[in-house]
C-alpha cells in the first residue's frame, strides 16, 4: 500500500467515524421527529418537547392504570440512571440514554412499550406530546 | 467347601495369606486382606453419603448423592470380582451357605467359630451386596426416567423412571435393615467370641482360633486377574456413560430450533422468567394470548402478527407434548379457578409451601412466578432437583 492510498483510507474510516457514532442518536432523532410531526398534527400550536413534563409524567404517581402499576417508577424506578425491576423480578436496564445508548433507538419498540405501560399507569395511550417530552426527558439525562 | 479341620489340620491349612509382609504371630491370623478392608470402609463411606443425601438432602443434594451412588456402583464392581478371584476370606464361594445352614446358625444350632464369614453373616454379605446392585440399578432408571438425565436419559419414560424411584426409596430402607443385621450380627458375635471384630476389618488380623474353629480353604488371590477384569470394567463402564452423556432426553426436546424461538425468548422473558411451554395446557396458553392487555396486572399487549406466531408456538409445544417431571407432575393439577398462573397448579403448591414470605421479600425473588431466581434451569423446561440454588437474600 502506499502511502497515499494508506492515508486515504484512515481519512475515509475518519470521516466514517461520526456516521457510526450517529446512527443510534440518528435512530432516535427520527423517532422524535415522528412524535413532534404527530403532535403537531393533533394540536397546531405545538411548542416542542420538554424534558421537565417528561420528568413529572415519570415522577408523577398516577394511579389511573392497573392497580399495582400506578407510577413508572413502580418498575423503572425513582432513578432512571438506575437499572429497575418488574414485578416479576426482572431487571429493567436504566432509561436514561447516557446509561443504555440503545434505548429509543427501534421504533418498533418504543411504539410497544408506551402503549402496554401508559395504559398499566395511566390507564390510557399517551400522546404524542406525552412521549416526546418522555424521551426527550431520558435522553437528556 | 468349608473346612473345619481338627487341631493337627489346622496347622497344615495356613490361612492364606496374600500379603507377605502381614503380620502373623502365634496369636493372630491375617484373615481380611487389605483391598477387601479398603474396599469395606469405602463402601462404609459411600453408602453413609447416599443414604444421607437420598434420604435428607433430595433434591438439592443430588449430585453429591450421584457421585457417592457411582462410588457404590464402582466398589460393587470390585467386590463382584474379588468375590470371584480374591484370597479365600473375601470369595462368595466360602460365604454361600445353603438356607439349612443359614437356618441353623439363626437357631444357634450352629455355634462354631468361622474365621470368614459364618453362614448368617454370609447370607447378609449377599443380601447386602445384592439390595446395593438393585440400588444403582432403579437409581440409574428413576434418574434417566424422571431427571431425564444419565445414561438412559434417551430410553426411558417419566413413568418407568417415577416406578424405578418407588423402588428405589423402598430398597433403600432394606440396605438399611441390612446394615442393622450386619452391626448386630457382628456385636454378637463379638461379644459372644469375646473378639473385636470391627478391629479384625481395621487390622485384617483375627485372632487364632481355638480347635474346632471352621478355618479357610487354601486360595491364592488372582491379582493380576482382578485387576485386569476391574480396570477393563470400569473402563467399559466409562464408555458406556461417556457414549451417552448428553444424548436429547427421550421427554425434552430443544425448542432452539423452533424459528419463532428467538421470538418468544424476546417478547415473553423481557418482564418475566421466560415460562417454558410445558407449564401449561394449549388452551390455558390461548387464554393468556387473548387476554395480554390484562395480564397479571399489567398491560402486554402485542402487535397481532408476533402475538400469533407465539400462540402457534405455545400451543403446538404445551404441556401435553412433553414428557418431563415438571409436564407430568403440572398437567391436570391446573386450578381452574385460575387456568393462567402455574402458581395456582396444586402440584406447584405443594413443593413451594416452605417458599416463606421472607423468600419472597428478598429483592432476588420478588415474586413467586420468578421461577429462575432459585431454578437455573427454569428456562429449559427442566427443573432439576440439582439445579435449585435459593439466592442468600432469599435462604432463611
Amino acid at each position: 500500500m502506499k502511502p497515499t492510498s494508506a492515508l486515504l483510507a484512515a481519512l475515509a474510516l475518519l470521516a466514517a467515524l461520526p456516521v457510526l457514532a450517529a446512527s443510534a442518536p440518528g435512530a432516535r432523532a427520527a423517532i422524535l421527529d415522528g412524535f413532534a410531526e404527530r403532535a403537531r398534527a393533533a394540536d397546531p400550536g405545538f411548542e416542542g418537547f420538554d424534558g421537565e413534563r417528561g420528568r413529572a409524567l415519570f415522577e408523577g404517581d398516577w394511579g389511573l392504570g392497573k392497580p399495582d402499576t400506578p407510577s413508572c417508577t413502580t418498575c423503572h424506578g425513582p432513578d432512571p440512571r438506575r437499572a429497575g425491576q418488574t414485578r416479576a423480578g426482572k431487571t429493567i436496564e436504566p432509561l436514561a440514554v447516557s446509561v443504555t445508548p440503545s434505548r429509543f433507538t427501534d421504533p418498533d419498540e418504543v411504539a410497544k412499550w408506551f402503549f402496554r405501560n401508559c395504559r398499566s399507569v395511566l390507564g390510557r395511550e399517551c400522546t404524542a406530546q406525552e412521549q416526546g417530552d418522555f424521551m426527550t426527558f431520558a435522553t437528556g439525562l | 467347601m468349608f473346612v473345619a479341620p481338627r487341631r493337627s489340620q489346622a496347622r497344615q491349612v495356613r490361612t492364606p495369606s496374600d500379603q507377605p509382609s502381614a503380620p502373623s504371630s502365634d496369636t493372630e491370623v491375617p484373615v481380611w486382606d487389605l483391598p477387601t478392608r479398603l474396599f469395606h470402609w469405602a463402601l462404609v463411606l459411600a453408602v453413609s453419603v447416599t443414604l444421607g443425601t437420598g434420604l435428607f438432602g433430595m433434591p438439592q443434594r443430588l449430585n453429591l448423592h450421584l457421585l457417592a451412588g457411582g462410588s457404590v456402583a464402582v466398589l460393587l464392581v470390585f467386590r463382584l470380582i474379588w468375590g470371584l478371584v480374591g484370597p479365600a476370606a473375601s470369595r462368595f464361594s466360602t460365604a454361600l451357605a445353603s438356607p439349612r445352614r443359614v437356618l441353623d446358625r439363626l437357631r444357634r444350632a450352629d455355634t462354631a467359630t468361622y474365621l470368614g464369614h459364618n453362614p448368617l453373616a454370609g447370607a447378609v454379605l449377599f443380601g447386602l451386596l445384592g439390595l446395593l446392585g438393585l440400588l444403582v440399578v432403579t437409581g440409574l432408571v428413576s434418574l434417566g426416567g424422571e431427571e431425564q438425565r444419565g445414561p438412559l436419559a434417551a430410553s426411558l419414560s417419566w413413568t418407568t423412571g417415577r416406578r424405578a424411584h418407588g423402588l428405589h426409596e423402598l430398597l433403600a430402607w432394606g440396605v438399611i435393615g441390612a446394615v442393622v443385621l450386619h452391626l448386630g450380627g457382628m456385636l454378637i458375635e463379638s461379644l459372644h467370641l469375646r473378639e473385636n471384630l470391627p478391629a479384625a476389618m481395621v487390622t485384617g488380623l483375627r485372632r487364632r482360633p481355638d480347635a474346632g474353629a471352621v478355618e479357610l480353604p487354601a486360595l491364592r488371590p488372582r491379582r493380576t486377574l482382578g485387576a485386569v477384569a476391574f480396570v477393563a470394567l470400569v473402563l467399559l463402564g466409562g464408555a458406556w456413560l461417556a457414549s451417552t452423556w448428553g444424548t436429547a432426553p427421550s421427554g425434552w426436546s430443544s425448542l432452539d430450533e423452533h424459528p419463532d424461538q428467538a421470538l418468544f425468548e424476546a417478547e415473553c422473558g423481557s418482564c418475566h422468567t421466560l415460562y417454558h411451554p410445558s407449564l401449561l395446557a394449549a388452551d390455558e396458553w390461548t387464554l393468556v394470548m387473548q387476554t395480554l392487555d390484562e395480564h397479571f396486572g399489567e398491560d402486554a399487549s402485542l402487535m397481532p402478527e408476533p402475538a400469533e406466531r407465539i400462540t402457534a408456538l405455545l400451543i403446538e409445544h404445551g404441556n401435553g407434548t412433553w414428557d418431563t417431571e415438571a409436564a407430568n407432575e403440572l398437567r391436570g393439577q391446573q386450578d381452574p379457578a385460575e387456568p393462567m398462573a402455574v402458581t395456582s397448579n396444586r402440584w406447584w403448591a405443594e413443593h413451594h409451601r416452605d417458599l416463606e414470605e421472607a423468600a419472597l421479600a428478598s429483592p432476588d425473588v420478588r415474586s413467586p412466578g420468578n421461577c429462575e431466581a432459585c431454578h437455573l434451569d427454569a428456562v429449559q423446561g427442566r427443573f432439576g432437583g440439582h439445579r435449585i440454588d435459593v439466592p442468600r437474600s432469599a435462604q432463611p
